[in-house]
């Protein structure tokens, strides 16, 4: 098949007789910002979950580098190289900062449970790596100083920028941000575009998001997929996008008489 | 009469024997807390792993009843029992686990508490075991026979109890900051979050139940050969019920305040029933026992101590009080 990092095939993801999602196509490649808009409960999370395991999709394929994984454990995909945000934040709230950034690290801890009780030169050595991996990840997002904060006493913003830190600890090929700008203010929203760009052009990671603003969304993405009713309406760069009448009455209802 | 009991009470014999009654349930407490405490799963049952190790290591004791207390054979029966307890009590909390481990909070809370009902109906109906009497649990280590060896007899335990609690509390401490400890908290936290990035949750919590189970195995091993009896009678449904007692009452998460709130417990427990504050106290026991968990839960919701632990004390000042 195609050489595509991320791309989903004919998604379909049907509950009862609700077409969530239905025929989405969908591409990601090296190195790309792409987003993923669409009215609310066009089914844009909800193809964000068939990707990553969270949920089975009804039908449809979806590879990564090439290999499905489609019917994978969520783990399974997680460790694969998605990693991903939540709409609603789903961070480790009792856990202290850092703690929320080293947890996706287990499974490259390298030590079994033995190692752990008997404190080994392994388990220490490791312990560093992740925690300077941590700390690393802490001062991309500018929470350094946070560290040793518990993640729900974290202001709105920070506990966002928090759950990148957090996704961005698997060492994903792609990073999958659902609504990451939701609730920011306009400098905070620059801040993040900013970050997204950061994590794309020095760590390689390739970006899909879903958003709102659709100011942010135009000026930050390469290349947009749009969504109505569980079903793709159009996709392209963002000026062809925002040229669709199809994308426009998705938004705006009837077609207005002299809209752009 | 009064003043000759009283004085008993609080000898060293009497003193050393409620020190072995908090080791032995600081040491189950601390193993449930990894269950609960840490890895957020509830569980009613952990009496059930406990009276399983108890009567696995007291069925290999009774096979070895020939052998001297105190010899060379006697104490290698004795590891071995402790070695044996732990690995029937891993197994079965690996055997209730991995079905019950698919369910949550209370469905998994009432699945457990079934299991602590079916392992006691088990051994009531299994006569090698002593049926619904009593299992003897020969002595493998010493024979207390006069009041002078009762007492070195319970300082021996003590020292055995101590050093079990140690191995356990260290164990699970060491665990608990490691990677996968970290994993298994953050199944607590947000189970659906944690699987997403990238924890294999239900493997953590079957690891998780299934050490607290040994550990709690471990405990049996040492109350069977302290009591030097058991019957299904000691591992009935309220001794689940006051393990869960003492780690909420700790702290869920906190190995610190498992450890006080067992010395609580089972002090405040040996106090009353001792009739130091009066026959009319002794009487009341059960409710004073009750009016004074209420009052503490009312007082601290989060247990004596939360989520706090000794060693926090040192490292919030080692990073210079940065601790939010």
């Amino acid at each position: 098949m195609s050489d595509a990092l991320l791309e989903a095939r004919a998604l379909c993801k049907h509950f009862g007789g609700l077409r969530a999602v239905h025929g989405v196509d969908l591409c990601v490649d090296r190195g790309e910002i792409v987003a993923l808009i669409g009215p609310n409960g066009a089914g844009k999370t909800t193809c964000f979950n068939c990707i990553t395991g969270a949920d089975v999709a009804t039908a449809g394929d979806v590879r990564l580098g090439g290999t499905s994984v489609v019917g994978w454990p969520a783990w399974r995909v997680a460790q694969a190289g998605v990693g991903r945000t939540f709409q609603n934040i789903r961070l480790f709230k009792e856990m202290t900062v850092l703690d929320n950034v080293r947890t996706p690290a287990a499974f490259r801890a390298g030590y079994g449970l033995l190692a752990a009780v008997l404190r080994t030169r392994a388990y220490r050595a490791s312990e560093a790596r992740t925690e300077a991996r941590a700390r690393e990840l802490l001062a991309l997002v500018e929470l350094e100083d946070a560290a040793g904060a518990r993640a729900r006493e974290l202001p709105y913003g920070d506990q966002r920028r928090l759950e990148v830190a957090r996704a961005l600890m698997l060492e994903p090929r792609v990073l999958l941000l659902d609504e990451p700008a939701a609730g920011m203010n306009p400098s905070e929203k620059g801040e993040l575009a900013e970050l997204v760009r950061r994590i794309r052009d020095e760590r390689g990671v390739a970006v899909l998001l879903i958003e709102h603003d659709m100011k942010f969304v135009m000026g930050l993405s390469e290349r947009i997929y749009v969504l109505d009713h569980g079903e793709p309406i159009a996709c392209g760069t963002p000026s062809e996008v925002r040229a669709d009448p199809r994308v426009v009455e998705a938004y705006l209802g009837a077609p207005a008489e002299g809209a752009r | 009469m009064w003043t000759l009991a009283a004085e008993f009470q609080f000898s060293w014999l009497w003193v050393a024997e409620v020190l072995v009654g908090v080791a032995l349930y600081a040491m189950l407490a601390a193993s449930l807390n990894l269950v609960t405490g840490f890895g957020g799963m509830f569980s009613l049952g952990h009496h059930g792993f406990f009276a399983v190790g108890a009567y696995a290591a007291g069925w290999m004791a009774s096979l070895a009843a020939s052998v001297e207390p105190g010899s060379a054979a006697g104490w290698a029966v004795f590891a071995a029992s402790a070695v044996f307890a732990v690995a029937a009590s891993a197994a079965a909390g690996l055997l209730v686990g991995l079905p019950c481990l698919r369910l949550r909070g209370d469905y998994l809370a009432i699945a457990t508490l079934a299991f602590g009902e079916i392992v006691r109906i088990v051994i009531q109906n299994t006569p090698a075991l002593g049926g619904s009497l009593e299992l003897n649990v020969p002595r493998l280590v010493m024979r207390p026979r006069g009041l002078a060896e009762v007492e070195s007899f319970r300082e021996l335990f003590l020292v055995v109890g101590v050093a079990a609690l140690a191995v356990v509390l260290v164990v699970i401490r060491n665990i608990v900051r490691s990677a996968h400890g970290r994993a298994v908290v953050s199944v607590r936290e947000d189970e659906i979050a944690s699987e997403l990035l990238g924890v294999p949750t239900t493997r953590y919590k079957v690891r998780a139940f299934v050490l607290g189970a040994a550990f709690a195995g471990l405990a049996g091993w040492y109350y069977a050969h302290y009591t030097g009896s058991i019957a299904p009678a000691n591992f009935d449904m309220l001794v689940g019920i006051k393990i869960l007692l003492i780690v909420v009452l700790g702290g869920l998460g906190s190995l610190t305040g498992t450890v006080l709130a067992a010395a609580v417990l089972v002090g405040l427990e040996r106090l009353l029933q001792s009739g130091v504050f009066g026959e009319d106290l002794k009487r009341w026991m059960q409710v004073e026992y009750a009016l004074i968990l209420i009052l503490v839960m009312l007082l601290r919701p989060h247990g004596l101590l939360g989520r706090f632990e000794l060693g926090d004390l040192f490292r919030r000042r080692a990073r210079g009080g940065r601790a939010a």
